[in-house]
């Protein structure tokens, strides 16, 4: 609701100054001063070594939203996911997260933490699900680093609730792109 | 050449190993689809991103995004039914799909058994294929999941 108070801010409606344009506006700038330091997201490319472990930083809430609009981008018929009646008469009692978005989820969270590297492909091995994942809960990764070689990476990922609770565990083969490893570096 | 309809399988007897599926329903992917996954997953890596020149212009399309569209068109005729999925044993991406492909679905029942757990659930185990208009494979995904007997 508009108060007086806010209507009083507003300036007096001036026809003229609804067509100026950026372009028109001449200002003076300060120079740009010398960048001191340059953003690094992620993980140091000569950190990644065979036998560390990565707590990836990104945890987020997978919601209904989420949820319900990766099932439909996706055309996945299931009920599961989008049929809320039916899911609380099954044995879930709840719905769930439809999977590949929920992997999806977990692969961004490994991934934004190896933004120094340049990959060129992705792979998953034995990925199993081991506890089911609900709209509402609150998701986090950790990866430990199997094998390091130039051109391929092999992560052990887990996915975890904020409460502890492990509910999916794979393998992640990150393949490298090696001519354009110098280039993202630089 | 006529191809039999195919009865949607609800149970465990259902599942024939052996069987291959062409699912009916196509999907075209567009640029809307493909930031929306990416941004609704939380994807930042620029892999997930590579625009430009070395893809002579086109958009790859985000692999997960692959993942989820050719599982989901395959879901009617196989996964309908299931009580859980159990997992992937392998996914992989052979070839990239581009924005403005027309993706398609194959599957193709591998085997089947009985749980030790519980004799009245089944786990059926498929592998599903995503191919483009140019039939070039874009997704191959290996999964299992659990259905009553």
């Amino acid at each position: 609701m508009r108060t007086a108070a806010t209507l009083a801010l507003h300036e007096p409606h001036d026809r003229t100054a609804r067509h100026s344009t950026y372009s028109s506006v001449k200002e003076e700038v300060e120079p740009l001063p010398k960048p001191t330091h340059r953003e690094a997201i992620g993980v140091a490319t000569n950190q990644l070594l065979a036998g560390a472990t990565l707590d990836h930083s990104i945890r987020r809430t997978i919601t209904d939203f989420d949820n319900v609009a990766a099932c439909l981008l996706a055309m996945n018929t299931h009920p599961m996911h989008t049929d809320y009646d039916f899911a609380v008469q099954s044995r879930f009692e709840k719905p769930l997260v439809v999977s590949p978005f929920l992997l999806s989820c977990i692969v961004a969270a490994v991934t934004n933490d190896l933004r120094q590297l340049p990959i060129a492909r992705i792979e998953i091995r034995s990925l199993s699900f081991i506890k089911p994942v609900h709209p509402g809960d609150t998701i986090s990764a950790r990866s430990v680093i199997e094998s390091a070689e130039p051109t391929q990476y092999v992560f052990a990922v887990t996915g975890a609730k904020t409460n502890g609770t492990e509910f999916v565990r794979f393998r992640l083969l990150v393949k490298v792109d090696d001519e354009s490893r110098e280039g993202m570096s630089s | 050449m006529i191809l039999p309809t195919y009865e949607y399988p609800s149970r465990y007897q259902d599942f024939a190993p052996g069987t291959v599926i062409e699912h009916e329903q196509r999907r075209v992917i567009t640029h809307m689809d493909n930031v929306l996954y990416a941004r609704l997953s939380g994807h930042e890596h620029p892999f997930f991103f590579a625009y430009g020149a070395r893809n002579e212009g086109r958009t790859p399309v985000n692999p997960f995004l692959v993942l989820g569209v050719v599982g989901g068109l395959a879901v009617r005729a196989t996964s309908q039914s299931a009580i859980a999925n159990l997992g992937w044993e392998s996914i992989s991406f052979p070839e990239c799909a581009y924005v403005w492909d027309e993706l398609r679905a194959v599957t193709e029942i591998l085997d089947k058994r009985l749980s030790k757990k519980d004799a009245s659930k089944g786990i059926i185990r498929i592998r599903t294929t995503g191919l483009n208009q140019d039939d070039r494979v874009v997704s191959i995904a290996v999964r299992s999941f659990m259905v009553n007997a």
